[in-house]
């Protein structure tokens, strides 16, 4: 069998493996929209945690944090991982756990539905899942476009960008329109598991045939020095390094799709113990994936811009067997599959049910989803094919839209007398703070787009509240 | 220390770490330190995962003891 025949053998039987979880969830009791959507708000800890780390880990990190290490040295750990070992559990308690309790007793399944009903005006709705839908496209696009390098450099060209694409929003688009909540969940804890164990198991195996870790990492000090600290100019000044901590802290609860995986937790227990295990997940797949990106400048040294991007798959290439770059594909196409199918349901959910919120029956909502799942998946590929920039460059334009919802998620819970004109005005002046931040701020500002519009987000929704009336409470009046 | 006493305290005590770490990770590594601990392990990656063991026992702090009292219907 060729080297070609091997990996594509593995990345087939991965794919028949995860159709085949599809099927099964699709064939277990989906006949209601909320089992579809949030697999009837009954799961537990192991799978909410896998459902979780598969949602938030994209190409971002398997592939854009080693290309953005390559450039930047070790102190990218410090600029992107461990701030939100520590942000994410607590917005989880501070935004997830009160926004869990309220969709509960509200009965909402989707993240806009929350909001449309605790402000009672269903044009809020509509609002935010405008917001959602113009930030988590390009989001997607990241993931695809994970998938197009990779592809792209373990068949040395011979599977087009375009062809990889397509595939992959092909085989999630399957799956997810079978199996709904409960199979993408599913599925998760399978495409967790094989990225994180197979990043783990990629580090040791590179580093053996380097000649250990500490050869490697002394090879690298000597021959990049500048890659073992943390320099004081550009991103690592503190306030671009202060502002992307605080960005990439907070957007991860303000993806929808996260956000939904936390309605669908059985219990408060499950919640609290996905947070006690998220930093091991952390620590176990960044440290690993910074460190391909450092060691990569020894076999690679002339990677430029964006190309850096492909360093993790052409590091596997060099130096592990064809077997092994069969799993590496695989657990890259599991980092993109677990975070798209929850992006591709969340987005699809929230247009059947809040926005074409007239068509009735669980049925007819499904329907309508699943055609939905496939325009997405159509817009994502259109976009993905142009290539309009570097992963991390679109991931972190779409993190900082994603945090001007950040003042009204965490207000909306935590503050009774936050109203819906106060939501309304933060999440509109918050995003054109950050327009007017990207367009016309200095390239070395002190602070990124993201602060700005995190801080005009936050004045705009304390000084309206407590310039309007209160809001009317679920019950006084019907939806407007 | 009477017992009615011991979460409250450490629902402060969660607070004040919390703080302190979010200090922490912005202050402490502005130190363009290039030397290798052990033989391998930078100086700002070694800093950066006894941070995460410190954030590690907080966040176990914050869901043991400040999730329990936040029982509190949302508005």
């Amino acid at each position: 069998m060729s080297d070609a025949s091997l990996i594509l053998s593995v990345v087939c039987v991965y794919f028949v493996v995860v159709l085949g979880i599809g099927v099964a969830a699709g064939r277990r009791n989906v006949t209601t929209a909320e089992d579809y959507f949030l697999a009837g708000r009954s799961v537990k800890t192991l799978v909410l945690f896998m459902a979780l780390v598969g949602t938030n880990i994209t190409p971002f990190v398997l592939m854009g944090i080693p290309g953005l290490s390559y450039h930047r040295g070790v102190g990218v750990f410090g600029q992107n991982a461990s701030i939100i070992v520590l942000g994410i559990p607590l917005s989880i308690y501070l935004i997830g756990l009160p926004s869990w309790r309220r969709a509960r007793a509200l009965g909402a399944v989707t993240p806009a539905e929350l909001y449309a009903k605790h402000f009672n005006a269903r044009w809020f709705g509509w609002l935010v899942f405008t917001v959602y839908f113009i930030f988590t496209v390009p989001y997607m696009v990241t993931a695809v476009s994970g998938v197009g390098i990779a592809v792209d450099t373990f068949s040395d060209g011979k599977v087009s960008f375009e062809s990889a694409a397509a595939g992959i929003l092909l085989v999630t688009l399957l799956y997810t329109s079978l199996g709904g909540m409960r199979g993408t969940m599913w599925t998760n804890v399978l495409q967790g598991s094989i990225f994180l164990t197979f990043s783990v198991v990629a580090f040791f195996l590179i580093a053996d045939v380097r000649g250990g870790v500490a050869p490697t990492m002394r090879a690298v000090a000597s021959a990049h020095p500048e890659l073992m600290s943390v320099p004081h100019e550009g991103p690592f000044r503190l306030g671009p390094w202060a502002s992307w901590g605080l960005g990439i802290s907070l957007c991860v609860i303000a993806f929808p799709h996260m956000l939904v995986r936390i309605f669908a937790a059985q219990d408060e227990n499950s919640l609290k113990n996905a947070c006690r295990l998220y930093p091991a997940a952390m620590v176990l797949l960044w440290i690993p994936c910074v460190l391909f990106g450092v060691w990569g400048t020894l076999d690679f040294p002339a990677l430029a811009g964006r190309a850096s991007d492909a360093v993790f798959p052409l590091l596997v290439e060099r130096h592990l067997g064809p077997f092994a770059q069969g799993v590496a594909l695989a657990s890259i196409l599991a980092a993109v599959m677990s975070t798209l199918d929850a992006q591709m349901l969340t987005l699809s959910s929230m247009l059947t049910r809040d926005v074409l919120s007239r068509v009735r029956g669980d049925r007819q909502q499904i329907l309508l989803g699943r055609s939905f799942l496939v325009v997405l998946a159509a817009i994502t590929w259109v976009i993905a094919i142009r290539k309009p920039a570097s992963i991390f460059s679109i991931a972190a334009l779409s993190f900082s839209g994603y945090v001007t919802l950040i003042p009204t998620m965490f207000l909306s819970m935590r503050w009774p007398a936050f109203t819906r004109t106060a939501a309304t005005c933060s999440i509109v002046v918050g995003n054109v703070a950050l327009v007017a931040s990207h367009l016309w701020g200095p390239a070395d500002a002190a602070l990124l787009p993201v602060a700005w519009a995190l801080l005009a987000g936050t004045l705009a929704a304390v000084i309206t509240t407590t310039l309007s009336s209160p809001r009317p409470r679920p019950g006084d009046a019907t939806n407007a | 220390m009477p017992d009615r006493e011991t979460p409250r305290r450490l629902r402060a005590g969660f607070w004040v770490a919390t703080f302190a770490l979010t200090l922490a990770h912005l202050l402490r590594f502005q130190h363009g330190d290039e030397a290798l601990y052990l033989g391998w392990l930078p100086a700002d990656l070694a800093f950066r995962i006894v941070w995460i063991a410190a954030a590690t026992v907080v966040i176990f702090v914050m869901t043991s003891v400040s999730w329990r009292g936040d029982q509190g219907e949302s508005p």
